[in-house]
């Protein structure tokens, strides 16, 4: 219990979307068995949180202890979006998890809400010229990469020639 | 917002009265999260100090109650409880009402869908 946020400690202790399941924990189906199950956690990891797919550049899956979330953006015209997301919990046994759960959405919805109109003002300011990139941290690695990969196939459908997307995207 | 049917909490919850006048009135997601924009932080700290503490009190009483629909005194004190999920965001995590860059007032669809018999 965190004594500066209570109810999100009561959120979290209520439906542990985000509790890290580590070696020790074997409670059915939110842990142990989760944990085992091949496609999750690929690497190993001692303490699992969850894993992320993106499927660059229109979505992504988000796989967590108890439950999953997809987000879709589906281009509508050069520069719209729209976007749809979806949170998967189990269905709540009572009360107390019904408003766990949906604190749970709250939260996701502000934090997607926030990382979108922050997409939003990025491609703002490029569009009125005052600067023409980007700059991306290290650790935005998965879309560096996605990048490099879309970037050598473009050149390649107008030039005919160029970098091939197919090595960028085995390097 | 809701008509004025029943609008007094369980006695042993009747200081959270003040706050069942404004949260205990909205009765859906959207509504509760434009009540939230809508807030000073002032109020919102007030509901924070006043219930954040209480629900694990709060909800051993309510589901000491069976499935399916509350009586309507604590139906209302549930209804006001759901905005402390807006509450959170705003005191625990945010700081403010409302999310910095998103356009006020903003509005985003929720819909619970229970697909869990497919």
């Amino acid at each position: 219990m965190n004594p500066a946020k209570p109810i999100q400690s009561f959120v979290f202790e209520s439906v542990p979307q985000t509790m890290i399941i580590n070696e020790d924990d074997d409670s059915g189906e939110g842990g142990g068995a989760l944990r085992a199950h091949p496609g999750v956690n690929p690497l190993g990891a001692a303490d699992w949180g969850g894993d992320a797919v993106f499927f660059f550049p229109t979505g992504g899956l988000t796989v967590m202890r108890a439950g999953w979330w997809s987000n879709c953006y589906w281009p509508v015209t050069v520069d719209t979006t729209r976007w749809t997301a979806r949170w998967y919990f189990r269905k709540p046994t009572s009360r107390r998890e019904l408003f766990a759960v949906m604190c749970s959405g709250i939260q996701y919805r502000d934090i997607q809400t926030e990382d979108n109109f922050g997409v939003r003002g990025q491609m703002q300011g490029l569009e009125t010229g005052a600067f023409d990139h980007i700059n991306l941290g290290f650790a935005e690695i998965g879309l560096r990469h996605h990048h490099a990969v879309m970037t050598a196939a473009v050149e390649q459908r107008r030039n005919g020639g160029g970098q091939q997307p197919q090595r960028w995207a085995a390097e | 917002m809701m008509a004025d049917i029943e609008m007094k909490l369980p006695a042993r919850f009747a200081d959270l009265q003040p706050f069942a006048e404004t949260w205990g009135r909205v009765n859906d997601t959207a509504e509760r999260y434009l009540l939230r924009q809508n807030s000073t932080m002032d109020d919102m700290r007030a509901f924070h100090a006043a219930a954040a503490h209480r629900l694990d009190e709060i909800f051993v009483y309510l589901d000491s109650f069976p499935e399916g629909d509350l009586p309507p005194a604590e139906d209302l004190l549930f209804r006001t409880i759901l905005g402390l999920g807006e509450v959170m965001q705003a005191v625990e995590v945010l700081g403010e009402p409302r999310i910095k860059n998103a356009p006020y007032p903003y509005h985003l669809e929720m819909t619970v869908i229970d697909d869990s018999a497919r």
